[in-house]
């Protein structure tokens, strides 16, 4: 049995020097807990202004919108562009790593027909007016932790390159 | 192995968030408090869970949290050190009918806090008929009141 110590006529177990470095420790814990809600808020945690990014210029036969950071089983997008596709379909595909990674949970508008590759999946929309720029979202769900890459392009066209964070 | 780690990931994160807000703020309860509480049960059920409501899963969880905290409570017993980290150690606030100024600005308890805990406690009437003041550990105040010496 440790001895209580006695401080006057007290028998009590204070430690100040203890209880100044708990201080010390509590105040850089409250500045961490805000400083943990800023990053939070500036997108830092998840999406927000600091997650926004882009892939390819927006004259670009291609271009991505999507989320730097993400977390695990949270909604998610990748927002496409396409300017002036050619022909009377767009043939959008997408690398298979990325969709071991991350799950599909609808495309909008919905594709005509999804068709498997050796490394990609194709997904082919039907244009309405060809030569008009038109957009493709992918609504998506990360399941794997950690850092994610993937590749997203048209089929006898340009691709890009994209590499998201995703938070547990 | 996934419940296991959300769930002692849970209980750490709460862990250090509770001894980082303070020890008096287990002690004085407010109605809002509550209701914070249990926002804060809602919010880290839905990250406990996942999308897995097995009772295998909810078992697992149970198991995990019990663990740790059967784990802690030993450690706390076996090592001081941990029991000071786990717990803080009590503080005198008012030592011979004089205040510590400077540990109840840090603490956040003022002499209007020490007042209520003497009314309560010892009914007394005022500042001048407390010997000694403690902040516990559990976060409540300790008081300790002078002797009435018989005079003339």
């Amino acid at each position: 049995m440790d001895e209580v110590p006695r401080i006057g006529d007290l028998q009590i177990d204070q430690d100040l020097a203890h209880q100044k470095r708990a201080w010390a420790v509590r105040r850089a814990g409250r500045a961490a807990m805000v400083l943990l809600v800023l990053a939070a808020l500036a997108g830092l945690a998840g999406p927000g202004p600091l997650s926004e990014a882009r892939a390819g210029d927006s004259g670009d036969p291609l271009a991505l919108e999507y989320n730097r950071f993400t977390r695990r089983d949270a909604p998610a997008e990748l927002r496409l562009r396409l300017n002036r596709p050619q022909g009377s379909e767009a043939r959008v595909w997408l690398g298979s790593d990325y969709l071991e990674g991350a799950e599909i949970e609808s495309v909008q508008p919905e594709p005509d027909r999804v068709e498997a590759g050796t490394d990609r999946t194709v997904f082919v929309f039907p244009l309405v007016e060809p030569g008009n720029a038109t957009a493709v979202t992918f609504y998506l769900k990360p399941r794997q932790v950690g850092s994610l890459a993937g590749r997203v392009g048209l089929e006898g066209g340009p691709s890009l390159r994209f590499d998201q964070f995703v938070y547990p | 192995m996934d419940s296991v780690l959300r769930g002692a990931a849970v209980y750490l994160f709460l862990l250090v968030i509770f001894r980082l807000t303070g020890k008096r703020s287990l002690d004085q309860v407010t109605t809002f408090d509550f209701v914070l509480l249990l926002i804060i049960s809602e919010t880290t059920q839905q990250a406990l869970l996942g999308e897995d409501f097995s009772i295998t899963n909810c078992f697992l969880l149970v198991l995990t949290l019990f663990a740790l905290d059967q784990g802690f409570s030993y450690l706390k017993e076996r090592s001081r050190t941990v029991a000071r980290l786990m717990e803080g150690l009590p503080l005198v606030l008012f030592e011979n009918g004089k205040p510590h100024e400077d540990r109840m600005d840090k603490e956040a308890v003022d002499a209007k806090d020490i007042l209520e805990a003497a009314r309560g406690q010892q009914g007394l009437e005022r500042l001048d008929q407390i010997k000694h003041a403690v902040l516990e550990r559990h976060g409540g105040i300790s008081i300790i009141p002078k002797q009435e010496e018989a005079k003339g």
